[in-house]
């Protein structure tokens, strides 16, 4: 029996449910099954219509990490403020500055980190 | 004179409520202050526990001019009763002289007439950022799957003698979804709005405590610290155009969704558009917080004690607890279901939890378990895609018992 077309009984059978509830849940991932294609489509084709009008970056050339000895001592110095008060009383000792690839976007990891930091204190 | 001050003493006695008071009402004070003692020492969704609990307060007292209750013929007090006065018309029409009530009689035509949880999707539209969700589209799945714990629910609500319309309400808890779960019960079961609202608002309260023991149990150490890609930036065209899509799809999909979709992707479409910056700063602030008062206060209103002290508000309270463990569940189940088709960019599970809404709160424990079993890794962002598309989930559920079970 199709249910959808006379709607639930109002004390059902658990079969009559059962059968109503997982096409509640077809309808479910149906309709957001079908966002996510479209969300994804959506990107592709913008990304892709992006890189188009965007020129072509020129070559990039590889940069070996920063050694702690290269970073000059006042940018040291702020790094080192920095970590400080990000950890407040815990001692600390800093092994290594590593520069971060910009070719890798971790912006969202860092803005979560920052976020993290900002609202709980640090164990 | 002494003994006509004293006559006119006790005749003033007369004119007080204390002989209004009955034993429903002094039960419900009990329950006022533990859900303020939930609100304010525990800070347990204060901003909505607190007018809900003080709501409640003003509906088991003596009030005047304040809300009209009109007792129901199963024992039932029906709350907000306006009372229309007017003139039969001999073209067969009808005129209104005047409407008399009390404040709240007003104030609750709000929830009667479905305005106020859409006008706080609004606010939540406004407030949130669907960028996560766009960058990695699949997490969509995980809020569809969370949704399980609801229409598990529905089945359990009804074995134990709940009609379809009370099941669908109960069920909704799940969805730890507050205006979702007032706009589905005052459509559907208006009579069970109080003890929903307060369930499912304490639940969503409770995510730090009832989610992390159900999403340990179902991963294993190796799976909680998967590290997830990190996201790619989306651009603001592509935020703009996922408001309209999300729109114009859940919408035609879901025509009954339409009030709840409608204000989240107006509100979110502010935010976006960049050009609307007083509309966005009102929709975050000003609209979301006097709804929030009003909508509070008219659903603690609806808790006088005849009906909330029944057995079937502890049920609904247990049915709650179990609808948003089940929907804890599905969204682990689902995201660890989702690894087994992409194993080069597989999901934390712990994620998958998050598809429950309870915007940001679930998002917030998927990150701190994800960190207890790896400190250096960072779920936060990644927990937001299930989370917001938890509240689309939400809402496309909650227009499918609409659309099947309004009488």
């Amino acid at each position: 029996m199709m249910l959808l077309a006379s709607s639930l009984p109002v004390q059902p059978t658990l079969a009559e449910n059962l059968q109503y509830q997982l096409t509640g849940l077809l309808v479910v991932l149906f309709t957001l099954g079908a966002l996510a294609l479209l969300v994804a489509l959506l990107g592709r084709v913008i990304s892709a219509f992006e890189s188009r009008s965007t020129p072509a970056l020129s070559p990039v050339v590889a940069v070996a990490p920063t050694a702690p000895e290269a970073i000059s001592g006042p940018v040291f110095a702020a790094i080192a403020a920095a970590v400080s008060t990000a950890l407040g009383d815990h001692r600390f000792v800093i092994r290594g500055v590593q520069a971060v690839d910009p070719r890798e976007n971790l912006a969202w990891s860092a803005e979560g980190r920052r976020s993290i930091y900002a609202s709980h204190q640090v164990r | 004179m002494l003994l006509d001050i004293l006559h006119d003493f006790a005749a003033f006695f007369q004119l007080t409520a204390f002989s209004a008071v009955t034993w429903q009402m002094v039960v419900m004070w009990g329950v006022c202050g533990v859900l303020f003692y939930l609100g304010i020492r525990r800070k347990f969704e204060p901003l909505l526990l607190v007018p809900i609990a003080f709501g409640a307060l003003l509906a088991n007292l003596p009030t005047e001019g304040l809300i009209t209750h009109r007792v129901l013929a199963d024992g039932l007090v029906e709350s907000g009763v306006l009372s229309v006065h007017g003139t039969a018309l001999d073209t067969g029409g009808f005129r209104i002289d005047h409407i008399t009530g009390g404040l709240y009689d007003f104030i609750s035509q709000g929830i009667k007439l479905e305005i106020f949880p859409p006008l706080i999707f609004l606010g939540v539209g406004a407030l949130t950022d669907f960028g996560p969700l766009i960058a990695n589209p699949r997490t969509l799945l995980l809020g569809a799957a969370a949704q399980i714990g609801v229409l598990a629910t529905f089945i359990g609500a009804g074995l134990l003698g709940f009609t379809s319309q009370q099941s669908a309400a109960i069920g909704i808890i799940g969805g730890a979804d507050g205006p979702t779960a007032i706009f589905l019960t005052s459509k559907l079961a208006p009579e069970l709005l109080g003890a929903v609202a307060v369930a499912a608002y304490t639940y969503m309260a409770l995510v730090p405590l009832i989610q992390p023991p159900i999403m340990r149990a179902l991963t294993t150490q190796k799976e909680r610290k998967i590290r997830m890609r990190s996201l790619r930036p989306v651009s603001r065209l592509e935020k703009l155009l996922f408001a309209l899509l999300v729109t114009v799809t859940v919408i035609l999909l879901v025509p009954a969704a339409s009030p709840l979709i409608g204000m989240l992707m107006l509100g979110n479409f502010l935010r976006e558009c960049g050009v609307t910056e007083r509309l966005l700063k009102a929709s975050q602030n000003e609209i979301i917080n006097v709804v929030t008062i009003l909508l509070g206060t008219s659903v603690g209103i609806t808790m006088a004690g005849e009906n909330f002290l029944r057995a079937q508000t502890l049920l609904i309270i247990a049915l709650g607890m179990v609808a948003f463990a089940l929907g804890t569940a599905g969204g682990v189940l689902a995201a660890k279901a989702l690894n087994l088709f992409s194993s080069r960019n597989p999901i934390n599970p712990l994620i998958g939890s998050a598809g429950v809404s309870a915007v940001p709160m679930a998002a917030r424990v998927s990150q701190v378990e994800g960190q207890k079993a790896d400190p250096a890794n960072f779920l936060l962002m990644h927990a937001m895609g299930p989370n917001v598309a938890g509240v689309i989930g939400t809402a496309v559920i909650a227009g499918y018992y609409i659309a099947t079970l309004t009488k």
